[in-house]
Formats: structure tokens, sequence, C-alpha cells
């Protein structure tokens, strides 16, 4: 270990110098950046030793403090589990630039002050009870102006299953930074890359004797500003690295050739889940569906009885965030996450003999294809999928509240992996929800009474994804809330008050839920001399939603398809005649738009508003489009009519 | 941090020791399942019991020892009710063992679903929070009872700390403290928890006990430090019968020790350092000058000793939180800077308690100047001379001299200090529906503090949001043409010089056509406002961050032709005193000469606690900014 330190020590001397004379240049070249990332090297290093496969992944990271306002970056934490451990660490902070020394005994002093303080912490990711990630966190020491900390660490890659890629994501500037792979010859791998086309890059191979080595060169990196919609993965440039096969003692053993292997190795995993005594399990099942003769009601009796028995609890350690727990286990405990949902709910499908399967997927944050990479970065996510008049559903337990034939909305349009037998799979693409089903109704009635005041009924009727969103906050109510119908609805404000509230139709069987209440409006319209002037929009709907500044530069997200409906009236008090009625607008596109239609019908204004988007995702080309739409609708929303006192 | 430094009680005895009690504390048999009363049932989850048993122990051979036990019983009603308890963390700091953890459900039919202790995890150290046994509860549905019980050896640390009251009702919650006849003990109920009774129980121990039925959950209220207002109680076991200002003696004797007997002569080298730096000689500079020298030559690292040795500090150039003091404190001595070192805790969890010896007391570390009676927090990187953050302020303090200690109130600032003053010109061009705004925005004290900061960080992320957030909160869709920063370095902050924006912007949001006539939203102006909702009882007292005011000026050019209508509805007024004097305040007025309108807004909070009761007076003078901000002016064709 000795040695090992002594070469890193003078390796990294002779950088230094290098650094220091051009240390200037980049104090004038980033006069609004507090740290920059010199240099951050990432070699991965795949050989055959004693007949096994050895995977480190060697990292070097020089950081430049060019200001002492962000010291957190003077922290550092590198993440490790149960695949990835780390087995070589050495930092330092080196003060050359800016000549702070270090007493040293019996020695000159020096500009290096190493490192000491390293300790292993858990992490709480969110949504994880339990899981395997930890970090090395440590803190340089002496840091200040013109610092420049030093990090080289070594992970030896456990399974070659969960080779992380590499990614270029920083919220500081890069000058240089490689990224390298060192293979044997033996070891058949490949690699995929993402995005690199929006930075300065250079790729090399050089094929050795023994081995291969592949070279990607990034020089000035401009550090990422997440002003996105979508997830990082879709806009960082990356490469991720699998091994397809490799030849050990003669023999070849397939890793992640194509799906197949992917889908060999999850079978793997489940191949021993389920084996205690289940009939417990069984007895219950069948008992539920007794009743029933279509095989939709089964389905439905059965999806709804997990939805709502079983709590989503995960626990992510090691391969057991891979392999679902026992269906037995999880029906006792009454909780699980989506494996162990997925996989009882596939046990009670077949007991009711329901051609079920459990099925891998990856939400709407991987953008990645089964095909373009066939690896465990490609799915996060695993659900149940039922064959039903010749079609797949996708049932996803761990979506409390979501209603059957529905995907849960964050997999729309991903593909998902289907386990059909042992050696069979599918790979189906989930459907995107069409806008009809998730419906949304508002039909207010505005009166007004002897003393002017406006008094609403109202009733609303919510489908699909609308029904489910509204579910969620409805479990969340608290006993009085006060301001309920306001923060769901967006209808009136700390002054209106709301009476008669019913919630009809709650149970997860029915299609639609059913709203009722009453509304009394303290001064929402104005009463100005001898006119009253009022807003029959009283939604705010997309009232948020331009895209503006550097958002403008990326696709919008949608998170669902919608189609919204608000039918308002007033009817026009006595003693007073209609003066200006706002004139009616739309705007129609085939991904989004908005009609308003005003009508005057025996005493009564009745506007009728529909708003709609078609579609997941708004690409930046149709940004000013939507930014049109979204200016058109605000605007004709703050349109009011007036009544005018007859004389 | 402090609370490490807190001195760990070992003692060798030769009485007459008893067996430990938690094992004569377990859960029933046969457990009952528990009908809620109707009210009941409507909450998300009711707890029967939650007893808390601390035990001192000596047991004839071997050492003192300190068991915990606590013993919950949970009915959960709702899907929010099973989130909130299926889960359960128990904390391990300063555990030795665990004597044992065990929970089971009970279902309304007699079904009793036991944990399977295998699936306790293990964390063992959470980023900033230790180690925990982490378990969820198995079978749990709507409708079940949910039980645990778990006892934890610990380190018999003098301190303790029991938080009683919840997020969610206890109907039934019990503290018993018990220990040896030997030790002295003092135990002290806080927010209307009962005072505990002391009694003597078999095996020469002392007892006390309190129960308290019906703790409603405590709600997370605006404008209140509800976690501070909880019910807890807090207790200091010591080896002799000495007095807590005894206990406040030996701490500030220690602190004072190790911060303020300091002899800067053993750290020249040190001193050294900083005279290579130092430009300025009076004091407020100096003190200045000392705080960038140390923020900018140490790092502040996690772990570690608050004591720990100024040569090690020196030589690492890296302290804690606390320890980081200590090189303040040699350069401050120095230089004959007189300094008192001021603990104290953040008042939205503790209000300090002079009359109790506890950590909770102590989780705050600065210096206090007594010549010019300002304060530095050296842990609050962008901190400076002046007043602490306000979360440490509106509460006591004990404040370490060299040679004394004492108590007063860390004072906030007057309603003069931090002051928010706009001034906007408005120009109207019907036609094109669009309103153009000259404005000038002058910000002093904490708002400012929290101004230059944002400054700072968005200046170099997109400064868009900076001019949206500062300058028109309230418009979604804005032009801007001028946006010029003033004063925006923090050193500013020192002296309470105002952080200043001229900006110019132009907007169609504001300005909407109606039939021939116009209406003019006003009062978007005057940015974002927030409203408080009707509550039907409200439970904490108010207390505010800081006093605090708001200035707004605002002319308006009537265009050419039109005449402004429902001026009369721009002057309001909601206003309370409390004991004769101002507590809160939002006026408008407004005149109207010469085809421009002048409006004037003056938003006051000039007392930061008061009583509940004043709580709808409060919200009225809140929700008057947030009606003003709904105003509208007509401008009707002539």
């Amino acid at each position: 270990m000795k040695t090992f330190l002594l070469i890193l020590c003078c390796l990294y001397i002779s950088i230094n110098i290098s650094f220091s004379q051009d240390i200037q240049s980049v104090v004038d070249r980033f006069p609004n950046e507090d740290v920059v990332t010199l240099k951050h090297n990432v070699r991965l290093d795949f050989k055959i030793i004693n007949n096994k496969l050895s995977i480190k992944r060697n990292v070097s990271k020089q950081q430049l403090f060019l200001t002492i306002d962000k010291k957190n970056y003077a922290s550092e934490g590198i993440y490790f589990d149960k695949f990835h451990s780390i087995n070589e660490i050495n930092a330092f902070t080196d003060n050359t630039n800016n000549n702070l020394k270090k007493k040293v005994k019996r020695r000159e002093d020096v500009n290096i002050w190493q490192v000491s303080n390293f300790k292993n912490k858990d992490i709480i990711t969110n949504g994880i009870f339990f899981g395997d990630n930890k970090q090395k966190t440590f803190t340089y020491p002496a840091v200040t102006k013109k610092s420049i900390t030093n990090l080289n660490y070594s992970v030896a890659v456990k399974d070659p299953h969960f080779i992380n890629p590499f990614y270029l994501g920083s919220r500081i500037p890069t000058i240089s930074s490689e990224f390298s792979i060192k293979t044997d010859k033996n070891i058949n791998l490949t690699y995929k890359t993402f995005n690199l086309d929006s930075v300065n890059v250079v790729f090399s191979k050089e094929i050795n004797q023994n081995d291969i080595i592949y070279s990607w060169k990034f020089k000035n990196l401009k550090k990422a500003t997440y002003d996105y919609d979508f997830s990082p993965l879709y806009y960082l440039p990356q490469i991720a690295v699998y091994i397809k096969k490799f030849t050990a003692n003669g023999e070849t053993k397939n890793v992640l050739n194509d799906v197949s292997d992917l889908y060999g190795w999850y079978q793997s995993l489940i191949k021993d889940i389920n084996t205690t005594n289940q009939n417990e399990l069984k007895t219950l099942t069948l008992d539920l569906i007794k009743e029933l003769k279509t095989d939709e009601e089964k389905i439905k009796k059965i999806y709804y009885y997990v939805q709502e028995k079983i709590n989503y609890i995960a626990f992510e350690d090691g391969l057991n965030g891979f392999i679902p727990r026992d269906a037995m286990n999880v029906f006792t405990k009454k909780y699980g996450d989506c494996k162990d949902m997925s996989n009882i709910l596939n046990e009670m499908l077949q007991y009711a003999n329901i051609d079920s399967y459990l099925t891998w997927i990856g939400t709407r944050s991987k953008p990645y294809s089964y095909h373009e990479l066939p690896t465990t970065f490609t799915d996060n996510h695993m659900i149940t999928a039922v064959k039903y008049k010749n079609e797949f559903i996708f049932l996803d337990a761990t979506a409390k509240y979501l209603s059957f034939n529905y995907p849960s909305p964050f997999i729309q349009g991903k593909e998902a992996l289907i386990g059909i037998s042992k050696n069979e799979y599918k790979i189906i693409k989930v459907k995107e929800v069409k806008k009809e089903d998730n419906y949304q109704e508002i039909i207010s009635d505005f009166i007004f009474d002897e003393k002017l005041k406006l008094i609403g009924s109202h009733s609303i009727k919510l489908t699909g994804y609308e029904k489910l969103g509204f579910k969620h906050q409805f479990s969340n109510k608290k006993k009085d809330d006060k301001d309920f119908i306001t923060a769901t609805f967006s209808i009136g404000n700390s002054q209106t008050i709301f009476s008669n509230e019913e919630y009809a139709n709650l149970a997860l069987k029915n299609d639609s839920i059913q709203i009722t209440f009453k509304s009394y409006f303290k001064d929402y319209y104005k009463i100005i001399d001898d006119k009253i002037y009022l807003k029959l929009n009283i939604d705010k709907l997309l009232k948020n939603s331009l895209v503006k500044n550097k958002r403008k530069n990326y696709d919008k997200k949608i998170n669902y398809k919608y189609k919204t409906s608000f039918t308002t009236s007033v009817t026009i008090p006595k003693n007073y005649i209609l003066e200006f009625m706002p004139q009616n607008k739309s705007f129609s596109d085939t991904n989004f738009g908005f009609s308003i239609i005003y009508k005057n019908i025996n005493n009564k204004i009745i506007l009728t508003k529909t708003i709609y988007t078609n579609t997941l995702k708004v690409p930046v080309a149709e940004i000013n489009k939507w930014n049109y739409f979204i200016k058109s609708l605000s605007k004709n929303n703050r349109k009011s009519i007036i009544l005018t006192k007859k004389v | 941090m402090i609370k490490k430094i807190l001195v760990i009680l070992f003692f060798l005895s030769n009485l007459t020791a008893t067996a430990q009690l938690y094992k004569s504390h377990d859960w029933d048999k046969a457990p009952v399942f528990n009908d809620l009363d109707k009210e009941d049932t409507k909450l998300a989850s009711v707890a029967i019991k939650e007893k808390h048993l601390i035990q001192y122990h000596k047991p004839v051979l071997g050492e003192l020892a300190l068991y915990d036990t606590k013993h919950s019983i949970i009915l959960v009603n709702t899907e929010k009710g099973i989130q909130k308890h299926n889960r359960v963390y128990i904390p391990m700091y300063g555990v030795q063992k665990v004597i044992d953890i065990k929970a089971r459900v009970l279902h309304k039919d007699g079904k009793i679903i036991n944990l399977n202790k295998n699936n306790i995890k293990e964390l063992k150290d959470v980023k900033g929070y230790g180690g925990f046994k982490i378990f969820a509860l198995e079978g749990v549905e709507k409708n079940t009872q949910l039980e645990y019980i778990y006892t934890l050896k610990k380190t018999p640390n003098s301190l303790g700390n029991i938080m009683i009251q919840k997020n969610y009702k206890i109907k039934n919650a019990e503290v018993i403290i018990r220990k040896p006849f030997f030790l002295s003990t003092d135990v002290k109920s806080y927010n209307n928890f009962p005072t505990l009774i002391k009694k003597k129980v078999p095996g020469n121990k002392i007892a006390y006990t309190a129960i308290k039925k019906n703790i409603d959950a405590m709600l997370e209220e605006t404008s209140s430090t509800s976690n501070a207002n909880k019910m807890k109680v807090v207790y200091l076991i010591k080896a002799s019968n000495s007095s807590i200002s005894y206990q406040w003696e030996n701490f500030s004797l220690n602190i004072r020790n190790n911060f303020l007997k300091i002899k800067p002569r053993k750290y020249k080298n040190l001193i050294q350092d900083f005279q290579k730096t130092k430009t300025q000689f009076d004091k407020d500079s100096l003190i200045t000058e000392i705080s960038k020298f140390v923020t900018e030559n140490y790092t502040i690292r996690k772990n570690g000793s608050p004591f720990e040795e100024l040569k090690n500090i020196y030589r690492n150039k890296s302290a804690t939180e606390t320890s980081i003091l200590k090189v303040y404190a040699c350069l401050f001595t120095y230089y004959e800077i007189p300094y008192h070192i001021v603990l104290t805790s953040n008042r939205y969890y503790n209000k300090f308690d002079r009359y109790f010896f506890t950590n909770s007391n102590l989780g705050f570390a600065m210096f206090y100047f007594p010549e010019n009676k300002k304060y530095l927090c050296p842990s609050e990187e962008k901190n400076n001379l002046g007043f602490p953050p306000s979360r440490f302020c509106n509460n006591d303090g004990i404040f370490i001299t060299k040679s004394d200690f004492y108590f007063k109130k860390i004072e906030l600032p007057t309603i003069t200090y931090t002051v928010l003053d706009r001034k906007m010109d408005v120009f109207l061009t019907l036609e094109e529906n669009l309103t153009a705004v000259k404005g000038i925005y002058s910000s002093s004290g904490y708002r400012a503090f929290n101004s230059r900061m944002a400054y700072k960080y968005f200046k170099k992320e997109d400064l868009n949001k900076f001019k949206k957030m500062e300058a028109a909160s309230n418009i979604n869709d804005v032009n801007f043409k001028d946006f010029n920063v003033k004063n925006e370095d923090t050193k500013l902050g020192l002296n309470n010089t105002p952080f200043i924006i001229n900006y110019n912007y132009s907007t169609d949001e504001i300005l909407e056509e109606s039939g021939a006539n116009y209406i003019f939203n006003i009062g978007k102006l005057i940015g974002k406002q927030t409203e408080l909702y009707q509550e039907e009882k409200r439970v904490n007292p108010i207390e505010l961050a800081y006093p605090n005011q708001y200035k707004y000026t605002i002319s308006i050019k009537v265009p050419e032709g039109y005449s402004p209508k429902n001026l009369d509805k721009l002057n309001t007024l909601s206003t309370f005193d409390i004991y004769g004097k101002l507590a809160a305040e939002f006026s408008s007025t407004h005149t109207y000469e010469n085809d421009v309108i002048h409006i004037t807004i003056s938003e006051k909070y000039a007392r930061t606690m008061m009583e509940k009761n004043y709580y709808p007076n409060y919200r009225d003078v809140v929700n008057a900014a947030y009606n003003f901000s709904k105003k509208v002016i007509l401008f009707e064709k002539i």
C-alpha cells in the first residue's frame, strides 16, 4: 500500500506543476464560477482473473476552488452498495497555488493536506424504506481560494449486471474529462452512447495484443442546469457499458448479449419464489371471486383487493431488490414493494385462472428501450400483465386507487417486458390513455341573492387519472379541511365558504367520482357604480403553464392526456340586464386546445369551456405554439361579463 | 452538538439494587381491541397508549445503566393513518444494547400478527441522524390496532428529553422516570403536561410519574412555533443534590475554559496568518475581517469533538461547527475585542429555559460583543456581524463571559430594521392592453439579507427567476427591460444599507378590455400575497419571524379619454393594537389629481408574539393585503 501511495503522490506533484502554470488562466476564464472541475477521469477495467470476471472502476477527480462561496463542494460522498465496494481511496487538498502550508514533524512544511475523516453513511432514498445504498463521506481540509482537491478511488463491481453508466451531469464546469474502458480480448463487451452530440468529444479505440482500450475525451464541458421537465437521463451525455459474453477456462458465458439474456437472468432470480404453502392465499382468492362470472369481474376484484390491502413499503437490499418476496408472506405482512405486489397479484390471478404474468418495465424517467440497452438500467419497476380479450392489460398494484384498464400514468408509452414462461417473453408497448378517458366535468350554476351575494351550486365528475389524482388528495384530507375544494379544484379563495359537500362513488369499482357542493363567494365579482363585473371562468387550470426562459429549449412533459369541460352559468338578477358578454374564442391543435363559448339563454349566461391536451410531450419546436395556447387561454379566462342595473 | 460534551455518569455504589423495571412492564398477553368514540374514528389514527419508561439502574455488581422503554398502542382508521404508523424508526443514539423490540398488529376479529424479528433492519449511520433500528409492522389494515414495545440499554447520560405530544391524538400518555435513591434528579414538564409526582418505590428507588389523558394532535399552524409548543418532559440526573444554577455554573466553566480562556501567544502562527491579510483597524471591521479570514481558510466538517484542540484545528485547517469558535476566540483575544459566548436554541423547536439545565437549550453557539451589542454566528456561513438569524432571536440564551455568566433575551430588531419600500410609476397603453411599470425596490434588514443571498445565487443560475420573484411575483408573463441591482455586497448589511433594484417591465396580463372600458388589476402590482384560512380553533399563539413593514407608493397616469372608477375601494384599513400599541396593520389610501392616481400602502407587523385569541385580527391584516391584491380600477370611456 505504501508504494501505491508514493506513486500516487509523485503523479500528483507532476500534475500540479502543470496546473499551477495554468491556474491564472482558469481563474480568468471563469469569473462567475466558484468551483471548476479540472479533471474527471473514469476508467473501467475488465479482466479475467483466475477464470473469473474482474471489473474495476477507477476514478480520479480534481476540483479547483476559485472562490470560497461554495464550500459544500469540499464535502464529498461516494456511493456504494452490495454490488459495488470501494477498495482504495485517497483524497487530499493541494494548496501549492496559494502556498498554504502544513507543518509536518521533522520534515519541511508541505502544501498537501491529506483527508482522513472518511465515514460510511447509510443513504435513505426517497420512497425506499430500507436499502443498501451507502456513501463514503469526507470533507477536504484547508480548502480556500485556489485550493485543488484531489480524489482517487477504485470501486470493484461485483456483479456484471450492475455496471453503472458514465454520466456527465456536474453542476460545475469541467475542463477535461475522460471515460475509458480497458478490456481483455476474451471479454466481449459493448457500449451505447447517449446525447454525446451535445458535447466536445474525441473517441479513440486502441487494439493491443491482449486488450482493447476505448476512450472518450471531453473538453470544456458546461455545467448541467437541469432546467427541464423530463428526467435528466433524457439529456445528460452518457455512456452505458455492458458485457455481452466472456470466455474463461475455454467456456463462453453470456451475460447480457441481448434481451433474452436479461430476461433469462431475471427468470433465474424468480425461479424459487412462492415455494411456501400458499393455501390460505388460494382459499381467500377463490372465496373473493366465488360469486363472480366474468374474467373482468374477477380481475377487478383481485386487483382492487391487492391495491387496498397491501401497503407499499420498499426494501431494496442487493439482489433482494430484484427478487419478489413470497406471495403468502406478503399477504400476511400486508406490505410490499412493486415486485412483491406484482407477485401476489399475479399469484392470485393465476388461482382465478386468469392469464397473468410478471412484467418488468422502465417508468417514464427511463428513456431506454430493451433492445437498445438490454440491461438492468433500462427498467426500474415491476407490474402484472393480464391477457384479456386478446390484449395485454397492465395492472400496477402500487398505484393505489388506479382503475382497472388504466396503466399507471408514469408507464404510458413504455416497453413492458412480459414474462410469458421460463424461456418466452414479449415486449409490448403500454398504451397511452386517451384524453376522453381522463375526463373532468365541472358544472357550476350561480345565482345572486337579494343582497347580491353570489351563491353557486357545483357538480364535478371525474374519471381516469383525474379520479386517481383526486382520490390521493382526498385520502390526505384533514377532518375539517377548509380549503380542500379550493386546493383541489382551484375554485374560490380563503374567504369562499363551501357547504353541502358530498362525495359519491368513491369506491374503486366505480368508473367516475361525483362531487357536489355549494359555494358562497365574497368579493369575487366587482360592483362598480351600477354595474356588476363577473368572470365566469372560475378555474385556474393551466394558469402557471407558460414555458419560460431556459425551459423553452427542452420538450415539455405532460403527465397524461385529458379533457376538461366547464359549464358555468349565472342567472341575471332582477333589475339587471346584460351589457357585455365576451367574445367566443377557441384554439385548436392536434395536441392541445381550448374553446370558450358564451350563450345568453332565457336570462341566463352560460359559459361552456373545454380544455384538452392530447399528447404526453410538447416538443421544443411546438413550445411557442403551446405558449400561444396558454396566453390565449389566460387572456380569455380573465374576461368578465358586465351586468347593468335597469334604469 | 453541545450535548456530546455533557458529562456521562458513572457511579459505583454499594446500595442494594433491585431488578430492572422494564422487566415488570410488558404488553398484555391477550391484547384487547380498543373501540374508539365516534369522533375519534374520524381521525386518521389515535394512540390508545404511549408510555415512556426511563430507568436508571444500578446492579449489585457493575455500573449504572439506563433503560429506556417505549410502549405504544395505536389504532389506525384510514389510509393516511396506516402510512403514518406502519413504519417504525428507533434511534440508536447512545444505545449500548437493544434489550428487546417486539411489535404486533391486532385485528378486530382477534387475529394477531406478530412482527417477525428477522425483519428488523439496521441503518448504522444515516447522514446527520445517527443509527436506527427500523421495521415495518406486519398485517396492518384500516381499523387495526398497532402495538410495539422496545427497551434499549443506553449510556447513562445525565440529561433526557421525552417528547410526549405528537401529530396524532394520544388518549393516554404516561411517563415514569425511576432511579436509585443515591442519584439526585430534576424533572420538568412543559406546555401543560402535568408535573411528575415523586414517590418512593420498593428497592430504595424513587419514581417520578405523570399521566395525561386525551392529548390532541399538535397542529402545524402558520406563524407559530408548534414544534416548540408540544408537551414534553425533560430531566436531569445528578450524582449530588446540586442546584440547577450549579449545573449552569459548571457548564459555563467548561465553555469558559475552552472558548474564553485562550492564550493567543501559544498560537503565533495562526495570528501571523491573519496579520498577513488584515488591512482594517476599527473594531467592527476587525471582527468582520476575522470572520472572513476564518471562513476563507478553514473548512467545517460534520464529525468531531466540539472541544478539539486549537492546535489541531490550526494544523488541519478544519473544525466542527462549534470548535471553529476557538479560532475566532483566539484572534478576538489577541486583538482585545471583548466577547461573550452565547448558547441558545432554535425557538421553533425549543424555548430556552434558564430555570432548567438541559441540552435542548444549547443547540447553537455564537459570539456576542458587549461593546456594540452585536452578534456573530460562525456556523451560519453567510451571517454577518449584527443580529443573529431570526430563529435564534426572541429567545433567551446563556451568555458566558471570562469571569461569569448571565441569562438574557436575544432581542429581535425593531420594526424599522426590516423594511421593504417599493415605488412604482405605471403607464398604460390601452390599445395593446399593455402595462409598463418603472419601479424602485429597496429592502433592508432580514429581507435585504435574503435578497442579497438570493441574488448571489440566481445571478449564477437564472436571473429571470430572481427578477420575477422580487419585482413581479404575481404576474406570469412579464417582460423586463431593465433590472439593475445596487448594494449587493453582503457586507453592507453591517450598517443596514438597503439593497436596491431599479427595474422596468411591461406586461399584457393585468389590463383587460371589458366592452368599451378597461379593467386594470392594480392589486397584482404588490406581488403575490399570502392568504390565511378560517381556522376553527387556533391552538398555538402567534409567533412571527421578525417585525417588518412594507411600503408601496404607486402612481398611475390615467389614459386620456377615460375616467377612473372604483377608486374608493382602494382605501382600506385593517389594524389592531395590543396593550395600546400597534400589533399589525394594513392600510391603503389614494389620491387623484391631475389625471394621476397615487396609491400609498403601508403594511406593518410590529409585534412578533401574540396570544392565540388575536389570531382573527392577525389573519384579517394578512388577508387585507391579499384582498388588496385583487383590487381593480375601471377605466371608463368618457
